[in-house]
C-alpha cells in the first residue's frame, strides 16, 4: 500500500529486487539486511494526482462545489485521481521504522446511459518496521560476491473508507446520500510483508539480484472498510556501475497470484544515477515511463510520470499520472 | 543473439526474461467465455458509452449477448448499449424529470416525453434507430432474472434462447425493473414522436391521434403493440423504482406512479372486455370507442362508468391487464385476443382520456 508513490514512476515501477535504502522497508524488508548505515528521512511527502485532475481542475471544482447528479456528468469518461503521502523513516543496519499516513481519493465514471461509478475515499495511517538478515552470515562476509537475505515487516494502523463501486440504487440516491462516501469510520488493521533477496555480484561493477516479496501476507483486514489485498511479486535486477555512473535495467512482475492480464502485471525499467540527478524511464503495465530526482544538499526532489490501467485488459483505459516527491534525508 | 547456456549466465536470464515477456503478448480474448474475458467486454462497453460511441458499443456487446455467455451483467450492458441509440443520457433524464415535477401530474408528461426522444420514421430518416434502441433495451432488460427464479413458461418469451424473458416483472432484478422505467420513457417518447407529428413549436402537444385504437387496426401486431407494451412496462417497473429510489428526485417518481399507474392498468383491463372509455374521474368518454372485441365481452355484464372507475372489473380472464401484453410481440391484431384488445384501449387512453391523455393542441 505504502508504496513511495515516486517509485512507481520511476523507472515503470520496477525495482523489489533491489530497493533504494529508504525504500526497503515498503518495498521488500529483506533489502534492510544489505543497509549499512543509519538514516533519518524527515519528510519524505509525495503528492499525485491524474492528468484530468490538473486539466479539468476549474470545470470539475465548479460541478462539485455544489453536488447534483450532473456533478457526475462533469467527470465523465476522466479519470480523477489524487493521493498524498508522507513517509518519515529512521533506517539503520538490518532494520527500519516508519510513519506513514496515506491519503487517495478518485472518481471513475464510466457509460453515459447507465453510470458505472467507482468512488475512492480512504485515508490510512499507521506505523511499519522492517527486519531484514542474510541467511550466508558470515559466508556473505568472507564472500561478498554473493548474498541471500530475508526480511519481514509488521504494520500496524488504521484505514477508513475505501473503493465503492454504485450500483442503480445507489446512483438513484446519490444526491441525499453522497456525504455517506465521504465520512467513513476509521478500522484498525495489522498486516505482516515478507521479502526475500538474492545478490550475485560478478564484479565491482555488475551485480545481478533477484527478489521476492508477499505483501500483506491473507489480506490486511481493516474492520468495514476495504482490506489491503496480498500481493505476491518477484523481480530481477541488474546494476552496471561505472565511475561516477551507476546503470540499472530492473523488470517485475506484480500481483502474480492475481487474476489479470499478465501484460498488466509488468514493470520494466531502467535508472541511471549521475551525481546530484537521478534519470529513469520503463514501462509500467504497458505504458511509457519516465522522470527525474534530484538532489540538493539534504533535500530530494522527484519528478515522475506514469499510467495505470483502469480495464481489464492492456490499453483499454490507462489512466494517465503524475508524481512529485520531497524528502529531506539526515544521515546519522 | 543466440540463447545457448554456454553465453553466461547474464545471458540466461536476459533470454527467461524475453520469453517472460513474449510469453504475454498474445491476443486478449473479448467472447466473454472467461471471467476476466466477460469483464473486459464490460469495461470496454462503459468506455466506449462515455464518449457517445453507441455503434462501437453495440459491436462488442452484440456478439457476447447472443452466445452462450450471456448473463446477467451482459444484458444489462446490452440494455445500456442499445438505449445510447435512443440518446439516453441518465442523469440529464433524471434532472430533466426533476426540473418538469409540474407536469407529472398529468397529460403533459407525454409531452415531456415526446420533446426528450425526438425520433422519425426510417423512411423520413433511415439513420433513426431511437425506438428501436430502446425496444432493444427493453428486451435485454427483461431477460435480467433473478438468480434462482422459477419462470412460468407461458410467461416466458424465447425460452430455449441465450437470453430468456420474464414478463412477469418480480421475476426480473430491482436493477433492471427501476432501468426500465428509463427506458421505456425513451419507448414511449420516441412512439409518439413518430406517430403523434408532435409540434415542436407548441410545447410537443399531438397533432395527430396515434392509430390503432381497434384490436385490429393496421399495425397492431406491430407498432400498436409495442406503444402499448411499453405504457404497461413503464408502470410495472415504476412500481420498483417507487420502492428503491429514496433521493432527491423520489418525489417525481412517487408522483408519476400515483397518476399514472391505475389509469394505465384500468384503460388495459377496460380494453380486454372490450368495453367504451371511461375516465379516471368516472365520466364516460364516447371518443373512446371499444377495442372491438365482441367475443371477448359476450359473458360480461354491462357496468356503468362510475361503477368501475371506482371498483374496477370482475373477476375473470380480463381482471387484471393481460401479462402478455408486456410481450411487445404478442398482439395478433385479432378481435379475440386479449392483448391486442388491451392495447387498443391504452392507445384511446393516449388519445382521449382528458387529463392523463397527451395533450390536445
Amino acid at each position: 500500500m505504502v508504496c513511495g508513490c515516486a517509485h512507481a514512476g520511476h523507472g515503470g515501477g520496477a525495482g523489489l529486487a533491489s530497493p533504494s535504502d529508504d525504500a526497503a522497508l515498503y518495498v521488500n524488508p529483506a533489502a534492510l539486511a544489505g543497509v549499512k548505515k543509519f538514516d533519518f528521512t524527515g519528510i519524505a511527502a509525495n503528492i499525485e494526482g491524474s492528468t484530468d485532475v490538473y486539466t479539468n481542475y476549474a470545470t470539475d471544482i465548479a460541478a462539485f462545489s455544489n453536488f447534483t447528479t450532473s456533478s457526475i456528468d462533469a467527470v465523465m469518461g476522466q479519470d480523477i485521481y489524487a493521493r498524498a503521502e508522507v513517509t518519515p523513516t529512521l533506517i539503520a543496519p538490518n532494520m527500519a521504522g516508519g510513519i506513514y499516513v496515506d491519503g487517495q481519493a478518485g472518481i471513475v465514471a464510466r457509460n453515459e446511459q447507465l453510470p458505472q461509478i467507482t468512488l475512492m475515499n480512504q485515508v490510512t495511517y499507521g506505523m511499519q518496521f522492517g527486519y531484514g538478515t542474510s541467511l550466508l552470515g558470515r559466508k556473505a562476509l568472507r564472500n561478498p560476491k554473493m548474498d541471500f537475505r530475508v526480511g519481514a515487516a509488521v504494520k500496524f494502523g488504521w484505514r477508513r473508507g475505501g473503493t465503492s463501486q454504485l450500483d442503480l440504487t445507489d446512483l438513484l440516491n446519490l444526491e441525499s446520500n453522497y456525504s455517506s462516501y465521504l465520512y467513513p469510520v476509521p478500522q484498525f488493521g495489522i498486516g505482516v510483508d515478507l521479502g526475500m533477496q538474492f545478490i550475485n555480484n560478478f564484479s565491482k561493477m555488475m551485480s545481478l539480484s533477484w527478489g521476492l516479496t508477499y505483501q500483506d501476507v491473507g489480506n490486511t483486514a481493516y474492520g468495514s472498510a476495504d482490506a489491503q489485498p496480498q500481493n505476491v511479486s518477484t523481480g530481477v535486477s541488474f546494476t552496471y556501475k561505472v565511475p561516477g555512473v551507476t546503470a540499472t535495467v530492473a523488470y517485475d512482475i506484480r500481483h502474480l497470484t492475481d487474476d489479470a492480464d499478465f501484460m498488466k502485471k509488468n514493470h520494466v525499467g531502467l535508472a541511471v544515477k549521475i551525481p546530484l540527478i537521478d534519470l529513469y524511464a520503463g514501462v509500467y503495465q504497458t505504458s511509457i515511463t519516465y522522470g527525474a530526482s534530484v538532489d540538493l544538499w539534504l533535500f530530494n526532489i522527484s519528478v515522475a510520470t506514469y499510467s495505470e490501467e483502469q480495464g481489464t485488459y492492456a490499453f483499454q483505459d490507462p489512466e494517465n499520472r503524475w508524481v512529485a516527491r520531497i524528502g529531506v534525508k539526515i544521515g546519522i | 543473439m543466440t540463447c545457448g547456456p554456454n553465453k553466461g549466465r547474464l545471458r540466461v536470464a536476459f533470454c527467461a526474461l524475453a520469453l517472460l515477456v513474449l510469453s504475454s503478448c498474445g491476443s486478449a480474448l473479448m467472447d466473454g467465455s472467461t471471467p476476466e474475458s466477460k469483464q473486459a467486454v464490460l469495461d470496454a462497453v462503459n468506455i466506449a458509452l462515455s464518449t457517445g460511441q453507441c455503434a462501437k458499443a453495440i459491436s462488442i456487446i452484440e456478439p457476447v449477448y447472443n452466445s452462450k455467455y450471456s448473463d446477467n451483467d451482459i444484458r444489462l450492458s446490452r440494455a445500456t448499449a442499445q438505449v445510447c441509440a435512443a440518446h439516453l443520457d441518465f442523469f440529464s433524464l433524471l434532472g430533466n424529470i426533476a426540473e418538469n415535477a409540474s407536469d407529472l401530474t398529468g397529460g403533459l408528461f407525454w409531452n415531456l416525453l415526446t420533446q426528450l426522444f425526438p425520433s422519425n420514421v426510417q423512411t423520413i430518416d433511415p439513420t433513426d434507430r431511437v425506438l428501436e434502441g430502446a425496444e432493444n433495451s427493453m428486451d435485454a432488460l427483461m431477460s435480467i432474472i433473478n438468480v434462482g427464479q422459477v419462470l412460468v413458461p407461458t410467461y416466458e418469451v424465447d425460452a430455449t434462447g441465450f437470453n430468456p424473458i420474464s414478463l412477469i416483472y418480480s421475476d426480473r432484478s430491482n436493477d433492471a425493473n427501476a432501468y426500465m422505467t428509463f427506458v421505456s420513457m425513451a419507448a414511449i417518447g420516441s412512439f409518439q414522436s413518430r406517430y403523434g407529428a408532435p409540434d415542436s413549436t407548441n410545447n410537443y402537444k399531438r397533432t395527430k391521434l396515434l392509430p390503432w385504437t381497434t384490436a385490429t387496426a393496421s399495425g397492431m401486431s406491430t407498432d400498436g403493440c409495442q406503444y402499448a407494451s411499453s405504457l404497461v412496462n413503464f408502470v410495472d417497473s415504476m412500481g420498483v423504482l417507487s420502492t428503491t429510489y429514496t433521493g432527491a428526485g423520489a418525489s417525481s417518481i412517487q408522483t408519476l406512479l400515483k397518476t399514472f399507474q391505475q389509469g394505465i392498468y384500468l384503460a388495459c383491463e377496460i380494453g380486454c372486455h372490450n368495453l367504451p372509455g371511461v375516465s379516471t374521474t368516472g365520466t364516460a368518454i364516447t371518443s373512446w370507442v371499444p377495442a372491438g372485441c365482441p367475443n371477448l365481452a359476450a359473458s360480461l355484464p354491462t357496468l356503468d362508468p362510475t361503477t368501475i372507475s371506482t371498483t374496477g372489473l370482475p373477476d375473470d380472464l380480463c381482471s387484471t391487464c393481460p401479462l402478455l401484453l408486456r410481450n411487445r410481440s404478442a398482439c395478433t391484431g385479432l378481435a379475440d385476443d386479449p392483448a391486442s384488445c388491451a392495447a387498443a384501449a391504452l392507445i384511446s387512453f393516449i388519445n382521449y382520456e382528458p387529463l392523463l391523455g397527451w395533450t390536445l393542441p
